[in-house]
Order: structure tokens, then C-alpha cells, then sequence
């Protein structure tokens, strides 16, 4: 029937906008979850920059730092963490990370170096379930709000193998948030400290070390140290990672909601288009509905004028016509 | 008057304190320290310390006195940097004085009394894994499980034991100013 097709039309368009309002409302939250997560990786800034000077003032001085700092000797085993986020529905956020980090353990495997996974987010989970490695640590329910202690936990997971010689590398592989229109997959280096002037950088999130320090070589001698460097060291480098952890985890979770931001919005886009095409097709279902009755009734209206008397049949014809009017 | 310098206390979550003050007293792995302006360059690990900073900005007490107000905050293990006229303070965990809640403060004290009755010392055991012994010189600077822990390393190494969670509600008892009753 004509008029089964103008219900299924009116079916789907009541079924795109009750995905528009989920849409819409995702990606208001999203949005001020975004403004929110830049404000705390505002607010994080100076911590992790100050932490980045003291280790470098620190590291000047400490003889026996080489296992701390630059270019660790043979690499052997690396331990790896990649930051995701829990839930989807945020564009390709969550598998350019996951490939990524899988392209570069693959390469590095090629060359002989065995690799521990430590990830972060349960898309990362099922991630490398389906390609069937082996994740060390996985953490949980970090990504939407991380919290220093989150960091706290996941850097001991990576900073505990590093000390005890398990690992002769640690690093980080998460999406850095540059802007709110520009977010890179980058991988990082956090233990051995990458060096000095490199970390500094790091710090203060790749745009300039803008702090405007005496540069890391001219400081040998001139501090005092308490405990001496070396302990002072040791203390330093599980809070440097916890910091630049932190710093990683707060910058992933703004990435996150930006990039969630982005798909629902072109979500909502999408089913706005979407509910504009079925409208027309459904009018014109309806009218071609209409337009067929019209005729029926017409040509029932003609064939009973024919058949009948004639006063009879002007009258229905008189019915037709105020029907098509209407 | 003394001469002002510029003072910070910072944690990971947002900057506690930041402008110009004329002392900042607070207790490194080494003792009480003070710092006046233009004090040598120093990077120290802290005990769990009370950071008291005599403050000269205005908001940051009541009164508008010439003389620094004195802000006390409870820091629980970090560093202090002291360079190019300035002090600054990293604390993983850090609150100020009056916004801490002391009734609950001395519950936390009483209940970590009580475990460190059970528990006794902290060792690095108790704490993240602590490479003891990983280069030659460890043992002598102090790693050694079996000897007490200086108050960074309480701080930094063993923030779960009961030694550390009985100092932290001393300190922060103490930045509240209010008295601890044994």
C-alpha cells in the first residue's frame, strides 16, 4: 500500500532524531569536558616544568646519573605505554594511538628488542586481545578525569622495572594536545631521562623551553644539594615520570573529548542531512499517496457517471473535485 | 623590612601559592631551613613539612600590613628549588593551612597511631619497589631497608606506610594550628 511506505519514512525519521538528541548531547559534554581538561593541563604546567629543572640542575651535578639520563646503552627490553581512552565514539582517537604503538613494536621486535605493554584504557585492552600480545598492566577508568594519583599508579608500574634493570627503556606513546584544533600521536621517550635540554623542553609541551633558565651545562657547581645529587636522583626520577605521566594522561584525555567533540558534531551534521532527505522523500510518498486517492476516486467517480444516471454521477464528480481542492 | 623575593608552591594540580614574600621557612631531609632573598642556589628533597611563607601580597591575608603575612601550608614530600632570586616549592600533595579540616585531620591522626602501633617503621620495602643496592654507593647513602628513613624518602618511597600517614597528620595539624593531643 501507498501508504506503508510514508510509515516506514516516518519510522526512521522519529529514530534519527532520537540518535541526533544522544548525538548532540555527547558532544555538548564533550566540549565543556574539553575546556575543562585544558584548563587542568594549564594548571599542571608548572608542576612538571619545575620538576623537569630540578632533575636537570640535579642530573648536572651526579656523577653515576648515565643509567638515569640521554641515550640508554643497548636496548634490550622496552617497556611501552599507550595511553587510550575507555569508551569509542570519538573518531580515530583511539586506534591511530593503538596502531602506532603496535607499528613501532613490531619494527622494533624485527631488530631483536623484546617489548612490555603497559596500556591505559579499555579500548586498549580489547586492541591487543584481537592481536593477540600480551599487555603487562592495563589500567582503567583514567582517561575522563585523570587524577595525580592515577599517574602516580601507572608510573610505578613503568618507573619499578626501569630501576630494578628490567627494562632499559620507557616509553610513552599517547596523543599530545597542541591546540584545540591540532592533536598529534607522538611517542616519548621518559626514562632514561631523554637529556637535560631535550626534557626541558618536553616539559613545557614542545613549544620552547620558555622558561628562560640558565641552559642545564652552566649550572654544575653552583648548586648545593640535599642529600647529595646521586640520592637526590634516585628520589627525583619516579616523581619526573609520575610528572611527565600525569602531564601525558591530562593531555590524552583533552585530546579524547576533542576528537569525541568532533565526531558527534559531525554526528548531529550527518543526521540532520539525513532527517532533511527522508522528510522530502516522505512528502513525496505522501503526496503521490494523495494523488493516486484523487485519481481512484475520479476515475471510480467517471466509471459510475457512465454506468449510472447523470444527476447521480455529477454529484460524485462534484465530490472529487472538492477533494482535490482540499 | 626585609628584601622580597618571589615565592611558589606548586603541586600537579594548580599552582597554591605564587608572589613576592620575604621568608619561606620549611624542613629538608637536613633540618629547618629559612630562606631570605637572594639565598645560595640549592635543590632540596623535603621532609613532610609545614611551608610557612611570609606573604606580601595582599590577598593573600586579611590585613594590608607592610610586613609579610605568614601562610602556612602542609606538604607532603617534594622539592624545593631555590634560584635567580626565587623559591619554589613541587609537592606531589600539598594543601593550605586553613582550608584543612581538623577534626578530621585528628581522626587521621588517631587511626594512623593506631596502625603504626601495628605496622612500626616504615622500610623502602613498604613502599614502590626501591632499587636498594642497584649501583655500589646505594647502601651508603641511606637505602638500606633496615635503617630508619629520612623524611624525603618517607615521603617519596613509602607514602602508604603507617609512619609516613601518622607524619602527615602531625603536619597537617600543625599548618591548621591546631595542637595535636597525644
Amino acid at each position: 500500500m501507498a501508504g506503508g511506505q510514508e510509515r516506514e519514512l516516518r519510522r526512521r525519521i522519529r529514530s534519527v532524531s532520537a540518535t541526533k538528541k544522544i548525538t548532540r548531547a555527547m558532544e555538548l559534554i564533550a566540549a565543556s569536558q574539553m575546556v575543562r581538561a585544558q584548563g587542568r593541563i594549564a594548571g599542571a604546567r608548572p608542576y612538571v616544568e619545575g620538576i623537569g629543572r630540578v632533575l636537570a640542575v640535579t642530573a648536572a651535578d651526579a656523577a653515576g646519573a648515565s643509567r638515569f639520563l640521554g641515550e640508554p646503552g643497548e636496548v634490550r627490553r622496552v617497556a611501552v605505554l599507550a595511553i587510550v581512552s575507555d569508551r569509542g565514539l570519538a573518531g580515530g582517537y583511539n586506534s591511530s594511538v593503538l596502531r602506532a604503538t603496535l607499528r613501532h613494536v613490531v619494527a622494533g621486535e624485527g631488530a631483536g628488542t623484546s617489548y612490555q605493554l603497559v596500556t591505559v584504557g579499555r579500548k586498549a585492552q580489547s586492541f591487543f586481545r584481537f592481536n593477540e600480545r600480551p599487555v603487562a598492566r592495563s589500567f582503567l577508568k583514567m582517561t575522563d578525569r585523570p587524577t595525580f594519583e592515577d599517574a602516580r599508579q601507572v608510573a610505578a608500574a613503568l618507573v619499578g622495572p626501569f630501576l630494578a634493570g628490567e627494562v632499559d627503556l620507557v616509553e610513552l606513546v599517547s596523543t599530545r594536545f597542541v591546540s584545540a584544533g591540532v592533536q598529534r600521536v607522538e611517542r616519548r621517550q621518559v626514562l632514561p631521562f631523554p637529556s637535560a635540554a631535550a626534557a626541558a623542553g618536553g616539559a613545557t609541551g614542545g613549544d620552547g623551553a620558555g622558561a628562560g633558565e640558565p641552559a642545564p651545562e652552566s649550572t654544575a657547581g653552583r648548586y648545593e644539594f640535599e642529600p647529595d645529587p646521586e640520592e637526590l636522583l634516585r628520589l627525583l626520577v619516579p616523581q619526573y615520570a609520575e610528572a611527565v605521566v600525569y602531564q601525558a594522561l591530562l593531555e590524552a584525555s583533552a585530546s579524547e573529548h576533542t576528537a569525541r567533540q568532533r565526531a558527534m558534531s559531525a554526528a548531529t551534521e550527518n543526521a540532520d542531512d539525513l532527517i532533511t532527505t527522508y522528510r522530502r522523500a516522505m512528502n513525496r510518498a505522501r503526496q503521490e499517496a494523495i494523488t493516486t486517492e484523487i485519481m481512484e476516486i475520479v476515475g471510480g467517480a467517471e466509471a459510475l457517471r457512465q454506468a449510472g444516471g447523470e444527476e447521480h454521477g455529477t454529484e460524485m464528480l462534484a465530490i472529487g473535485d472538492e477533494e482535490r481542492s482540499a | 623590612m626585609a628584601t622580597p623575593f618571589r615565592a611558589e608552591l606548586v603541586t600537579p594540580e594548580r599552582v597554591l601559592f605564587s608572589g613576592e614574600a620575604d621568608e619561606v621557612s620549611l624542613r629538608t631531609d637536613g633540618g629547618e631551613v629559612a630562606f631570605l632573598a637572594n639565598h645560595s642556589e640549592l635543590v632540596a628533597a623535603l621532609d613532610i613539612t609545614v611551608v610557612r611563607i611570609r606573604s606580601l601580597e595582599g590577598r593573600a591575608g586579611e590585613g594590608g600590613e607592610s610586613d609579610g603575612e605568614e601562610v602556612r601550608f602542609a606538604a607532603h614530600g617534594g622539592f624545593v628549588h631555590v634560584g635567580g632570586n626565587a623559591v619554589q616549592i613541587l609537592a606531589g600533595v600539598a594543601e593550605r593551612g586553613d582550608e584543612i579540616d581538623v577534626d578530621r585531620a585528628r581522626q587521621a591522626l588517631a587511626s594512623a597511631r593506631e596502625r603504626f602501633a601495628a605496622e612500626g617503621p616504615a622500610t623502602v620495602d613498604a613502599g614502590r619497589p626501591e632499587a636498594a643496592g642497584e649501583q655500589p654507593g646505594a647502601e651508603a647513602h641511606g637505602a638500606s631497608p633496615t635503617r630508619p628513613l629520612s623524611g624525603a624518602m618517607l615521603a617519596l618511597l613509602a607514602p602508604g606506610s603507617a609512619e609516613a600517614a601518622v607524619r602527615r597528620a602531625e603536619i597537617r595539624l600543625e599548618a591548621a594550628g591546631a595542637r595535636a593531643e597525644a
